[in-house]
C-alpha cells in the first residue's frame, strides 16, 4: 500500500471516528422529512387529501421526536472486573451507560450471560442506565472477553450517537489445577532442610536409632531414660556408656519443569499452520496438555512442600527460579501465562545446567516433534539429573483430508516422534504420554522405589 | 505444607449497590433483531399487495417487492422511503374517496413501515431487543395515529365538494407551520 494510500486511509479513520463521536441524523431523518414533508405538501397543493393523510404520520412522528432535545456526550462504563481469574470462574459484570438527556434507545454490544464470546449487541430502553451480565471464562490463556461497542438513538432513531468501538476487555485467566489422579507425587530429597524424611542422619524431628555416644555428639541428644536402664543392670554405680537419639535428616526435592512453549499442535494436521482464534493457546493441543501438565505437577509437589522451578525451553528468560509454597504456585502459574503468551518456534530449546539445581528432579513436557528437544533431554541426563518426559503430543493424529498425502504425512510424523522417544528410553530417560497424569506418578513411583539407581536419596 | 488446591469454579461476589443506586437491568432473553426485519418485510409486502389491483404496469409491482425486499434486509438504505413514496403515489394516482379502505389500511401501515425500518436500522439482525425498549416507540405511533385518524374522521364531516376558502386557509397554515416547525427543529443546535 503506497504511502498517500496509507495516509488517506488514516484521515479516512479519523473523520469517521470523529463523526461517529456527535449526534448524527439517520436516514429515517431524512425519510421522515423528506416523504412526510414531500406528501403534506403535495396534497396540499394538489388538493390530494390522501396524499395528506399518507404523509401527515411521517411528519407528525418526525415532529415530535425532533421536539425532544438531545445533548451531552453518551458514554457507557464498565465497573472494574478483576485482572485475572481462574478457568471456570464466574463474575458479574455491571455496566453503567450514561445515555444523556433525550436518548430513548441504546444498542451495547455486551457478552451473553455466562457464554464466552464478546456477544451480541443489546437494544435496551435508555432509561436501564445499569446493566448486569454474567461472566464465564472456560477457557484458559489471555483473551478477550467483551468490547462494549454502544450506540445511542433518540425518539424513532432520527438521531444517534455512535457508533463508539468501546475499549476491550482483556484478562489473564490461569490455568487450572487439575489433581494428580495417581496419589502425591513421590518426591526426591536432596539438601539440608525441607519437607521429606531423608535417609541419613540429621537434625530432623523423626527418630532413626538410639546409639552410643560419640565425639561430637550434642549433650541434649543423649537419652538419659534409657542410659540409666542401662546402667542399672551394670556392676557399678557410675554411668559407663551414654546413649543417645539419633534422628532423622529432613531434605526438600527440586524440581524442574521444562516446558517446550516452541510448539501449539492439536490432533489435526491441517491445523498445525493456523492459529485460533480468541484465545492465545489452541484448546486441547500440546501446549494447552503442556501447560495442564505442569500446573498438576507443580501444585502436587508444591502441596508436598517440595520446590518447583519453571524452565521454558523456547525462551530461557521467561523461566522461573526455585520456590515453594502456596504463594509460588500462584507466580508459576503466571509465568506459565506469559510463556504462553510469548510461545513461538525457535530453532534451538535451551536447557543449561545453571537452570537444573544439582540433584533435581526434571520433567520435560513436549510433544517431541523435533531432535533438538531430544538432544536438550538427553544432555540434562547426562548432567547427573534423573530426567523424566511427559509426551503431550495429542493422539490420535488426524490427517489433513484436504491433502492426498495426509495419511502419509500422518503415519510419518507418528513414527518419527517414535523413534525420537525411543532414543530416549534406550538412553534410560522414561517417557509417558501425557493423560491425566497418573501414569507419571506411576513412573516416578517406580523410579522412587528403594534400590533404583536414578532416585538416590540422600 | 500448603492445603491442596481448589478446582472448583467460583463465583466473584457481586458489586454491592447501595440503596439509592438505580435498578439494574439483567441482560438476558429478548427479541432476536431479525424479527424486527421480518416484520418489516411482511409490511413492505402487505403494502405493495394492497396497491396492486390498481397498478397497471406488473413489472412496477415486481420492482416493489424487491424493494420492498431491500427496505428489509438493509433498513439503512433509501429502500424505506422509496417504497412508501411509491405506494402513496399509486394510492394518490388511483383517485377516489381519500378515506377507502386502501387509505385506511395505508395510513398505518406505512408509517409503522418507516418506524420498523427506523428501529432495524439500528439493531443488528442477531441483536437482541428488550421488549421495553420498544414501548416508548409504540406509544408515540399509537398517538400519531390516534391524531391522524382524528382528521380522518374531521374530513368525514366536513361537507363534501368545494371547500370553503377558510379552511383551505386553515389547512394551508397548519400544514406550512408544521413543515417549518419541523425544519426549525432539525436545524437548532444540538
Amino acid at each position: 500500500m503506497s504511502l498517500s494510500r496509507q495516509r488517506y486511509r488514516k484521515w479516512q479513520e479519523r473523520r469517521t471516528a470523529a463523526a461517529s463521536r456527535q449526534w448524527r441524523g439517520t436516514d429515517a431523518l431524512r425519510r421522515g422529512l423528506v416523504v412526510g414533508v414531500g406528501l403534506v405538501v403535495a396534497g396540499v397543493v394538489l388538493h390530494e387529501l390522501t396524499a395528506v393523510l399518507l404523509g401527515a404520520p411521517l411528519l407528525v412522528s418526525t415532529a415530535l421526536s425532533l421536539s425532544v432535545r438531545l445533548h451531552g456526550k453518551p458514554s457507557v462504563r464498565v465497573r472494574p472486573l478483576p485482572r485475572t481469574a481462574e478457568t471456570g470462574q464466574r463474575a458479574r459484570m455491571l455496566v453503567d451507560v450514561d445515555p444523556g438527556p433525550g436518548a430513548e434507545l441504546v444498542a451495547v454490544r455486551l457478552p451473553r450471560p455466562n457464554k464466552p464470546g464478546i456477544g451480541p449487541v443489546y437494544v435496551v430502553p435508555a432509561s436501564e442506565v445499569t446493566l448486569a451480565t454474567n461472566l464465564r471464562w472456560d477457557a484458559w490463556g489471555d483473551q478477550s472477553d467483551f468490547r462494549v461497542d454502544h450506540l445511542v438513538a433518540g425518539p424513532d432513531a432520527l438521531w444517534t450517537y455512535g457508533p463508539v468501538l468501546g475499549d476491550e476487555g482483556r484478562r489473564a485467566v490461569l490455568p487450572p489445577v487439575l489433581p494428580m489422579p495417581g496419589g502425591p507425587v513421590p518426591p526426591r530429597t536432596a539438601g539440608l532442610v525441607g519437607a521429606h524424611r531423608s535417609r541419613r542422619p540429621g537434625d530432623g524431628i523423626e527418630l532413626r536409632d538410639v546409639r552410643a555416644y560419640q565425639p561430637g555428639d550434642r549433650l541434649r541428644r543423649v537419652d538419659w531414660r534409657t542410659t540409666l536402664r542401662a546402667s542399672a543392670g551394670a556392676a557399678t554405680d557410675s554411668l559407663d556408656t551414654l546413649f543417645v537419639r539419633e534422628r532423622h535428616a529432613e531434605a526438600d526435592a527440586d524440581v524442574v519443569l521444562a516446558v517446550d512453549t516452541r510448539l501449539d499442535v492439536g490432533a489435526e494436521l491441517g491445523d498445525w499452520s493456523t492459529g485460533e482464534d480468541g484465545t492465545t493457546v489452541r484448546q486441547g493441543g500440546s501446549l494447552d496438555r503442556a501447560a495442564l501438565a505442569a500446573t498438576a505437577l507443580a501444585a502436587g509437589y508444591l502441596h508436598q512442600g517440595d520446590r518447583v522451578s519453571l524452565v521454558d525451553l523456547g525462551r530461557p528468560q521467561f523461566g522461573l527460579r526455585s520456590g515453594a509454597g502456596r504463594r509460588h504456585l500462584m507466580v508459576f502459574r503466571h509465568r506459565l501465562l506469559a510463556c504462553v503468551r510469548a510461545a513461538g518456534w525457535v530453532s534451538r530449546p535451551v536447557l543449561r545446567a545453571e537452570q537444573v539445581p544439582h540433584g533435581a528432579l526434571v520433567i520435560v513436557l513436549s510433544p517431541f516433534l523435533d531432535d533438538a528437544v531430544v538432544e536438550q533431554t538427553l544432555l540434562a541426563a547426562r548432567r547427573g539429573s534423573l530426567v523424566l518426559g511427559v509426551d503431550v503430543l495429542p493422539r490420535p493424529l488426524i490427517p489433513d483430508p484436504n491433502d492426498r498425502w495426509g495419511g502419509v504425512v500422518a503415519r510419518m510424523i507418528a513414527a518419527e516422534q517414535a523413534n525420537r522417544l525411543g532414543a530416549l528410553r534406550a538412553r534410560g530417560v522414561p517417557v509417558v504420554p501425557w493423560v491425566d497424569g497418573s501414569e507419571v506418578v506411576a513412573v516416578l513411583r517406580r523410579a522412587a522405589a528403594p534400590g533404583r539407581r536414578p532416585v538416590v536419596l540422600r | 505444607m500448603i492445603p491442596p488446591p481448589v478446582t472448583s469454579p467460583a463465583t466473584s461476589p457481586a458489586t454491592p449497590s447501595s440503596p439509592s443506586s438505580p435498578p439494574v437491568a439483567e441482560l438476558g432473553r429478548g427479541m432476536p433483531g431479525w424479527v424486527i426485519r421480518i416484520v418489516s418485510l411482511v409490511l413492505g409486502i402487505g403494502a405493495v399487495f394492497l396497491v396492486y389491483p390498481d397498478i397497471s404496469v406488473p413489472l412496477l409491482a415486481i420492482v416493489l417487492l424487491v424493494v420492498a425486499v431491500v427496505s428489509a434486509a438493509a433498513p439503512a438504505s433509501p429502500a424505506p422511503a422509496v417504497l412508501i413514496a411509491a405506494v402513496a403515489i399509486v394510492l394518490v394516482l388511483t383517485g377516489g374517496s381519500p378515506v377507502r379502505l386502501e387509505v385506511l389500511v395505508a395510513i398505518p401501515l406505512l408509517h409503522l413501515l418507516h418506524a420498523t425500518a427506523s428501529i432495524s436500522a439500528l439493531a443488528p439482525a442477531r441483536s437482541v431487543i428488550r421488549p421495553a425498549a420498544l414501548v416508548r416507540p409504540a406509544w408515540r405511533f399509537l398517538g400519531v395515529q390516534a391524531g391522524v385518524f382524528a382528521v380522518v374522521g374531521i374530513t368525514e364531516i366536513l361537507p363534501t365538494g368545494q371547500n370553503t376558502t377558510i379552511v383551505e386557509i386553515i389547512g394551508l397554515i397548519g400544514v406550512t407551520a408544521l413543515v417549518l416547525v419541523t425544519i426549525r427543529l432539525v436545524t437548532r443546535e444540538k
